[in-house]
């Protein structure tokens, strides 16, 4: 049998391939990419907080053996950098729906709670109070002895 | 109107939002703030300006406070029955 004269199967070369379903092709990339920018979110979230944690309980040997009053030097740069990404993280959970974060137990509240404990952590230490300043305050809010304690 | 009995309470509210569990930051944050913003008020100061000026007291009673939660299993192990 001659091939030539064989009637070609596929008559349209073109795929037929409308756009209604380029539309579902993007829409299911959207998804997928969407997907994993959520994954990806979740993994570095994970990573956050262990090193949050890891931070907090350096920390913690370094208060508790602290007699000289100094802070080692890494202790405010590494601060400083967890309360960077963890803004960051923090704005990119906002673009996560709700449904998404709930099946993986994650409360952007709570998250924002550490972001802001970092805060907390921070300000106390470098905020550059004068204790003077600080005992007029106290003395302000809660009464002499408040004051008197601070300046001790 | 100075107010010396929301100190300790202040001190204590943070001390627990600062060593509660991940599940509970967002509420204990919330009692931490309702208090400071009980103890600023009829003052100017912001509630950052205000935790500053406590901070050395509270990193005192952060300090006696772990010490004594590190003591306690220790004497628990030790006492006799």
């Amino acid at each position: 049998m001659n091939q030539t004269d064989e009637t070609p199967r596929q008559q349209n070369l073109s795929l037929d391939i409308t756009p209604s379903d380029w539309a579902a092709v993007k829409e299911l990339l959207r998804e997928v990419e969407a997907e994993s920018l959520r994954d990806n979110t979740f993994t570095q979230v994970g990573f956050w907080l262990s090193a949050v944690r890891l931070f907090s309980s350096a920390e913690e040997r370094m208060l508790s053996s602290q007699a000289t009053g100094s802070t080692p030097s890494y202790h405010r740069p590494l601060l400083e950098a967890l309360m960077g990404l963890g803004g960051m993280l923090s704005l990119q959970l906002k673009r996560i729906e709700e449904t998404h974060l709930k099946a993986v137990g994650l409360d952007p509240a709570n998250f924002d709670a550490v972001v802001e404990e970092l805060r907390l952590k921070h300000l106390a230490r470098y905020g550059g109070m004068s204790p003077a300043h600080s005992a007029q305050i106290l003395t302000e809010v809660f009464g002499g002895e408040a004051g008197i304690a601070r300046t001790d | 109107m100075a107010k010396p009995e929301l100190l300790e309470p202040i001190k204590r509210a943070w001390y627990e939002f600062e060593f509660c569990p991940f599940t509970e930051k967002a509420a204990r944050l919330a009692v931490l703030n309702k208090l400071l913003d009980e103890a600023r008020a009829g003052t100017n100061l912001s509630r950052y300006t205000l935790q500053q000026a406590i901070a050395p007291q509270y990193e005192e009673f952060r300090r006696a406070k772990r010490l004594a939660e590190a003591k306690l299993p220790q004497r628990i192990i030790g006492s006799k029955p």
